[in-house]
């Protein structure tokens, strides 16, 4: 009887050193998927300029894989690995000190446009493996990327942007493949909707860019502001503008700092306010002119003149990311209904979601082997025609 | 073996003749034909004359080299201009061109296209990969030798 009791002691004493091994090993991994991105941009190893053209007329459809991009994608396998890992965690703190405002520095920007183009490269290779459910799951990881990125300055919310935008076309070119899987594609809609509703909007974005902004003007960042004023080529180069700025006080920092919040709130109000995307140009483009006009006589609006982000051409990104996601989720059920009924549907659902250009519905062209939504509106009045988004059937 | 006495009186006894006429002109044509062959220097002063000549030449390589590395040191390029051109005073450092002015700057000149562009150099200017560092190296380090490559 003692020697049972003696092992179950043993065997009780070994299962919970065991569990303590394990929580600590759990407790030792991060939660902070930025500390993932990091090591991965560590891994990375930059292509020739052959196989980097190569690469990009891949990505572009032009051509399909070859053995250097096969290998290519072979030493990066780990800083894929690491990304797909960092997507997976909920917290992203990319560790920036954001009092230092317009003199922050963004290393991680460069190495992220590479991890997209890796995963994107990744999944179209597993698409011509007829792997589209893992060739999915990259474009899963891109959209949680592209949360990740967002962040808090206008600079890594248009990146973030860029990045869903690779995201969505992937899964556009991955849909015929997967047209048949009703059960992925499902989830997939689900997942899209997540992914455009968790994205941050551009009046969060323009907030943060106005307080980012608002702490370099100082007086003390005088020198970051006029060595910034000398390196950008369309800043305005007004001697008069440089030297005001030069022999500024504090008073004149807090003066142009309260001109700027209010110039961004203004922004941020126009961008909420609902109007139609047409009107929504033009009323942007007249606030770009007149706080650039107003510095011209008022020495308060120096600074805002200098710091304004190009609204116009932001609120137009977006416009059209937006609508890709709207046209994708669209797609998706179509391509459900294909799937249970056995042929597209003649018409869209009275539910779909529209273009965001016009603020109607696509316009749906179908044919045997593919559809088409097509934008009622362009997205510049000087561009020859309207966005439109093709999608194949595989027969 | 002769003894000494009779070597001295065959000594004594030999015939000499003694021309004088005959031993001036052979010896004028000797001196002659000995100077023509030598310059008109003795071996002596030859040997110094040599000696000075390569003295001249050594000084005049060492004043050239001198000159030359002096003229390097004062007026030639910096080492590290020899590998990279000189950047215009008010060129952006690549860490520049990453800051939130700068890609702000590039977005209102030509939208996302711009800012990757700008990402691009900074990237190619950075050169962000790391090399490939051994425990061997470390531990080299730690012990104060010079690690090598590899």
């Amino acid at each position: 009887m003692k020697t049972v009791a003696n092992h179950r002691i043993v065997m009780i004493t070994c299962v919970v050193a065991l569990l303590a091994c394990v929580t600590t090993a759990r407790a030792a991994q991060t939660d902070n998927a930025a500390l993932l991105y990091y090591q991965a941009l560590l891994f990375y190893e930059k292509p020739d300029a052959t196989t980097e053209q190569m690469l990009a007329d891949f990505r572009a459809g032009k051509i399909g894989s070859n053995e250097a991009i096969r290998e290519h994608l072979r030493k990066n396998r780990r800083v894929i690995d690491h990304a797909i890992a960092a997507g997976n965690l909920p917290r992203c703190d990319w560790a920036f000190d954001y009092s230092k405002g317009l003199d922050l520095t963004l290393p991680h920007l460069p190495g992220i446009r590479h991890i997209t183009f890796l995963l994107w490269e990744d999944a179209e290779v597993l698409k011509e493996q007829g792997d589209y459910r893992t060739a999915l799951d990259r474009c899963i990881s891109l959209h949680q990327m592209a949360l990740h990125a967002a962040d808090r300055t206008m600079v890594t919310f248009l990146m973030a942007v860029s990045i869903s935008s690779s995201a969505n076309r992937v899964i556009q070119d991955l849909l015929p493949v997967a047209a048949a899987d009703v059960e992925r594609l499902s989830r997939l809609k689900t997942q899209v909707r997540q992914f455009q509703e968790k994205f941050p909007s551009i009046s969060y974005a323009l907030a943060q860019e106005g307080q980012t902004c608002a702490l370099t003007m100082r007086k003390e960042e005088t020198q970051t502001i006029l060595r910034m004023m000398r390196g950008d080529s369309d800043s305005p180069k007004n001697e008069s503008l440089a030297a005001r700025i030069s022999v500024a006080d504090e008073a004149f920092f807090e003066r142009n700092r309260a001109h700027w919040l209010n110039a961004i709130a203004t922004l941020t109000r126009t961008v909420e306010s609902g109007l139609a995307y047409a009107e929504m140009c033009t009323r942007l483009d007249e606030l770009d002119q007149r706080f650039c006009d107003e510095a011209k006589d008022n020495p308060d609006a120096t600074l805002t003149a200098f710091v304004l982000p190009a609204t116009r051409k932001i609120y137009q990104i977006v416009t059209a990311q937006q609508t890709h996601f709207h046209a994708v989720r669209t797609a998706l059920d179509l391509y459900i209904g294909r799937a249970t009924t056995g042929r597209l549907p003649d018409t869209l659902p009275a539910d779909a979601l529209g273009d965001l250009f016009s603020g109607k519905p696509f316009l749906y062209e179908k044919a045997n082997d593919r559809f088409i939504l097509r934008c009622q509106a362009k997205m510049e009045s000087k561009k020859t025609e309207a966005n439109q988004y093709e999608f194949k059937i595989k027969q | 073996m002769r003894s000494l006495r009779e070597i001295r009186r065959f000594i004594r006894q030999a015939p000499v003749e003694s021309r004088p006429k005959a031993d001036q002109a052979v010896l004028r044509q000797l001196l002659t034909e000995f100077a023509t062959a030598t310059g008109g220097v003795s071996p002596a002063a030859k040997r110094c004359d040599r000696k000075a000549v390569a003295r001249r030449w050594v000084v005049k390589a060492l004043t050239a080299a001198a000159t030359v590395i002096l003229a390097l040191v004062l007026v030639g390029p910096p080492r590290h201009d020899m590998t990279a051109p000189p950047l215009a005073a008010n060129t952006p450092s690549a860490a520049d061109l990453l800051t939130v002015g700068y890609l702000n700057a590039a977005c209102r000149r030509g939208g996302l296209e711009a800012m990757d562009r700008q990402c691009e150099e900074a990237a190619r200017r950075l050169g962000t990969r790391p090399e490939r560092v051994s425990a061997r190296e470390l531990i080299r380090e730690f012990d104060g030798a010079p690690a090598s490559k590899g």
